[in-house]
């Protein structure tokens, strides 16, 4: 499927290309010149309709003398042979050397790279030349300069003295204008960042947002322990995509130790990860109701919610889905009885979600304050790559459980609801209707739920190999990109989940709505900060 | 015990003792909280670098389920208000200032609750460049509610054996000299 | 407005009676790892695939005692050391109602005799393991 944009590229780009590889099926690695790097990400993004799905730094010094870029390009499928819709992966890499740690920015080019190139930035110490924007990201300014903690040189023990806190953030001036400061500990229970709102009256003219508080280390941390354990750091990337995580990790690495699971894994999978996205929303449209202060919606919403992590407690043992999960298949398995339990939970579930929605979503005042509130268009969404329920409420058809099959989803049939309003509304609308197709999926995948050993024992993984490993969470596109290292470990782990990308867009959409509408929005998008900051 | 294995020892084992002790508190929990606090109690939830599974296990409490209000327990929006501060995650380093302010601007007397396994100890992150090793490394930790996340009900009885030990702190304070080390910001 | 006190009045109470009666979690519940030092042998295998280092030792070479601890205060309840016991000595159990106020209230401790290596003389390994599955040199002799 890659052939095709291999041969154009490789017409468009002779002079350019060093090497070019397929070390897993459906991820094509071309090694270019630094110099025609930015040219042939423009040629994928502009004329290929390629979008960037993730964009890694690694410090390879020790195996080949400098650091490496790699650029993560999702296509959509080409000839006659391509399956409908069907998408490949087109992975740019390049040297930068050790000299010089410095590299071209994409950005200007296209806005969805400008976190990533910060983020390398931060990390690795190589400067992003002709970022718009490039101040520091994931370290604050506690952190001193010279200290990279993702070079190879920098232990992760290590902790660096503190400097000052002060930060510079974009201020908006004039008669009238003022300043709402709000978090890094905020009013309610929900996870910390920093909002800055400038508004005249109610209304809000710029808001900034500064994350990565709870950057914890994830990635260095991945590299030092054996990839066993590794999964359960992938299980607490975040807590409410453990599943998501967990299941990305391991198809990383299956992939990389060429493994085929067993079938029933694959099915099992693939209802864990429904169930998952199934809490998620039915938790996040009586989420919503909280931020309309409509409380008998939220707690009919979070009532559902506990029945259905109840169920997830009762089939595998964790509220989470946590510890189900493990490189070659799964841990348990789900007995008779749970199948029995899973189906007939579900239909009540079904039953009394359809009454919910019927209670709550056509009431005249939720519907003032849900439609036309934070209207994210969707050519916004393109620019920043946004993915998942928000991608799908603007207008871009993007689901990676139907462009790039993985785990049972080509055993399924369901549908990929997509809305063109991108507000509020629509968002909430999206996730009504995944519930429905998420159950629809569960039976579907019990029904036929195939006999035989849910587990493949995987003793180790080669070394320096590398593949992607991806899952649609309830959030959207997670992507993790694995290389390993001697010893079944890993040498470079780069997890970009679906908040990730979405959180710059969230800022963005705010302007010109009121202030008491920003909880509104935020909870609309439903971002988890935990696996933005890692 | 035989010769090759020394000794062995393990926490309060007898969990029927455990039980009526619990259910003992519960019976009583709106009294004493009646008593200390003149029925209600103010809990603030601090993030400190969780991975957002401990923070849903705390809103469940709220939830129709669990009715934490029920007990005249509330979260508060700011730690001014708060008589217990419930904190999470292994105390990230970007984190370390807003939790040292937050715990400054809660009242005397007060609790710190460490939820979790990174609370309780820096879990599977421990030591690291961005993480300082769980909360008791930054504050005093007064109760420990391990788990990974800990079900709603445990964190149910983690409020209720801090309510027992937030009455014994009251009961010295009134005792012990007051200018010492006070640093009750309560007019 | 009418729909909504039908939703509200159907659904009823649906709130647990916990404190108060106690709640039982799942079968599958993975909850506070309890060891059985009946067939424990000290071998450390827990330790080693502990990700959290709940389950730690510590070899004292001078008096041969090997210092092995598990603390539910770091434990993720994983479930790693359930599954890689060559024993069957550790298993999640059901419990969940770990609350504590003091941190050495979460520690398991036990304390092994370890056995000297009859050609370099070093402690190496636990007398109880060495039963088990015999070894009759230390690493470094072999």
């Amino acid at each position: 499927m890659t052939d095709t944009y291999f041969n154009e590229l490789t017409t468009q780009f002779s002079y350019a290309f060093l090497d070019s590889e397929t070390p897993v099926p459906d991820e094509l690695y071309i090694t270019v010149k630094p110099e025609a790097c930015v040219g042939i990400c423009r040629y994928l993004y502009e004329k290929c309709g390629a979008s960037l799905v993730s964009m890694v730094g690694s410090d390879e010094r020790p195996l080949n003398g400098g650091f490496r870029l790699y650029y993560f390009f999702s296509l959509p499928g080409h000839g006659s042979s391509v399956p409908q819709g069907s998408r490949s992966f087109v992975n740019l890499q390049m040297k930068v050397d050790e000299r010089h740690p410095e590299f071209t920015s994409i950005t200007p080019y296209m806005p969805a790279a400008h976190w990533y190139e910060r983020e390398i930035q931060d990390l690795l110490g190589l400067k992003p030349v002709g970022h718009p924007d490039p101040r520091r990201l994931v370290l604050h300014e506690n952190w001193p300069k010279g200290f990279y903690p993702l070079r190879k040189d920098f232990d992760y023990k290590t902790q660096p003295p503190r400097t000052s806190e002060d930060f510079e953030m974009k201020r908006v001036e004039g008669e009238g204008v003022f300043e709402i400061p709000v978090g890094p500990v905020h009013a309610g229970i929900i996870e910390p960042g920093h909002f800055r709102f400038s508004s005249v009256g109610e209304k809000i003219l710029n808001l900034e947002a500064r994350l990565f508080y709870k950057h914890k280390g994830t990635e260095k941390l991945a590299e030092i322990l054996p990839f066993t354990k590794g999964l359960f750091l992938a299980e607490r990337i975040c807590g409410v995509c453990s599943f998501s995580h967990a299941t990305s990790y391991c198809q990383a690495l299956e992939k990389i130790a060429n493994i085929q699971i067993p079938e029933r894994a694959h099915y099992l999978r693939t209802i864990f990860l429904e169930l998952e996205r199934l809490y998620n929303h039915v938790g996040d449209v009586g989420n919503i109701c909280a931020g309309t202060g409509l409380l008998v919606g939220n707690a009919q919403g979070m009532l559902l919610k506990e029945k259905l992590m109840e169920l997830n407690e009762a089939i595998t043992g964790n509220r989470y889905l946590r510890g189900m999960n493990t490189v070659g298949g799964l841990r348990r398995d789900l007995s008779e009885e749970k199948r029995i339990l899973i189906l007939s939970t579900l239909r009540q579930i079904q039953k009394e979600f359809k009454a919910l929605i019927d209670v709550i979503m056509f009431l005249s005042t939720q519907r003032d304050r849900l439609e036309t509130t934070g209207i994210l268009s969707q050519q916004v969404a393109r620019d920043l790559g946004v993915v998942g329920v928000a991608a799908r409420a603007s207008g871009l058809d993007s689901d990676l459980r139907r462009d790039h099959p993985y785990a049972a989803y080509d055993k399924v049939s369901f549908k990929v609801p997509l809305r063109t309003e991108g507000d509020v509304s629509a968002r909430v609308w999206i996730r009504i209707e995944e519930v429905f197709e998420s159950i629809r999926i569960i039976e579907q995948l019990l029904d036929t739920l195939p006999s035989g050993d849910i587990r493949v024992e995987v003793k180790e993984i080669p070394p320096y190999k590398y593949a992607l490993g991806y899952t649609e969470s309830p959030r959207g596109a997670n992507i993790h990109w694995i290389m390993t290292a001697p010893d079944s470990r890993l040498y470079r782990y780069k997890i970009r989940s679906a908040s990730y990308v979405n959180w710059p867009a969230v800022p963005l959409v705010v302007p010109g709505n009121i202030v008491p509408d920003f909880p509104l929005i935020n909870k609309s998008f439903n971002l988890c900060y935990s696996c933005t900051d890692l | 015990m035989d010769q090759e294995m020394i000794e062995f020892q393990k926490p309060e084992e007898n969990q029927e003792v455990l039980r009526t002790h619990l259910e003992e508190l519960g019976n009583h929990l709106s009294e004493k909280i009646g008593k200390i606090f003149g029925r209600s109690l103010h809990i603030r939830e601090v993030d400190s670098g969780s991975c957002n599974a401990c923070e849903w296990e705390i809103t469940a409490l709220s939830n129709p389920v669990y009715d934490l209000e029920r007990f005249g327990i509330y979260f508060v929006a700011s730690p001014r208000h708060a008589d217990v501060l419930l904190v999470t995650g292994p105390v990230s380093r970007n984190l370390y200032t807003a939790l040292l302010k937050t715990y400054e601007a809660t009242p005397e007397p007060k609790l710190v609750i460490a939820v979790g396994a990174c609370a309780c100890s820096g879990g599977l992150f421990q030591k690291g460049y961005a993480s300082l090793g769980g909360v008791d490394k930054v504050l005093p930790v007064d109760v420990y509610i391990p788990g990974c996340p800990p079900r709603p009900q445990a964190i149910l009885q983690g409020l209720l054996l801090a309510m027992d030990k937030l009455e014994q702190k009251i009961r010295k304070r009134n005792f012990s000299d007051l200018h010492e080390g006070d640093t009750c910001h309560r007019p | 407005m009418f729909r909504i006190l039908k939703k509200s009045l159907s659904t009823g109470i649906v709130t647990s009676r916990y404190p108060k009666e106690p709640d039982q979690a799942p079968e599958e519940f993975r909850g506070r790892p309890e060891v059985d030092f009946e067939k424990c042998t000290g071998c450390k295998v827990c330790s080693e695939v502990c990700p959290s280092r709940a389950i730690t030792y510590e070899d004292d070479l001078k008096q041969g005692i090997r210092n092995w601890q598990l603390s539910y205060a770091n434990c993720i309840f994983c479930g790693a050391c359930e599954e890689q016991c060559p024993y069957g000595a550790i298993t999640l159990s059901r419990f969940y109602e770990m609350a504590s106020r003091n941190k050495d209230d979460l520690l398991v401790t036990a304390k092994f005799q370890l056995s000297s290596c009859p050609r370099c003389g070093q402690y190496f390994e636990t007398i109880r393991e060495i039963r088990r599955t015999p070894k009759e040199v230390s690493h470094g002799c072999r």
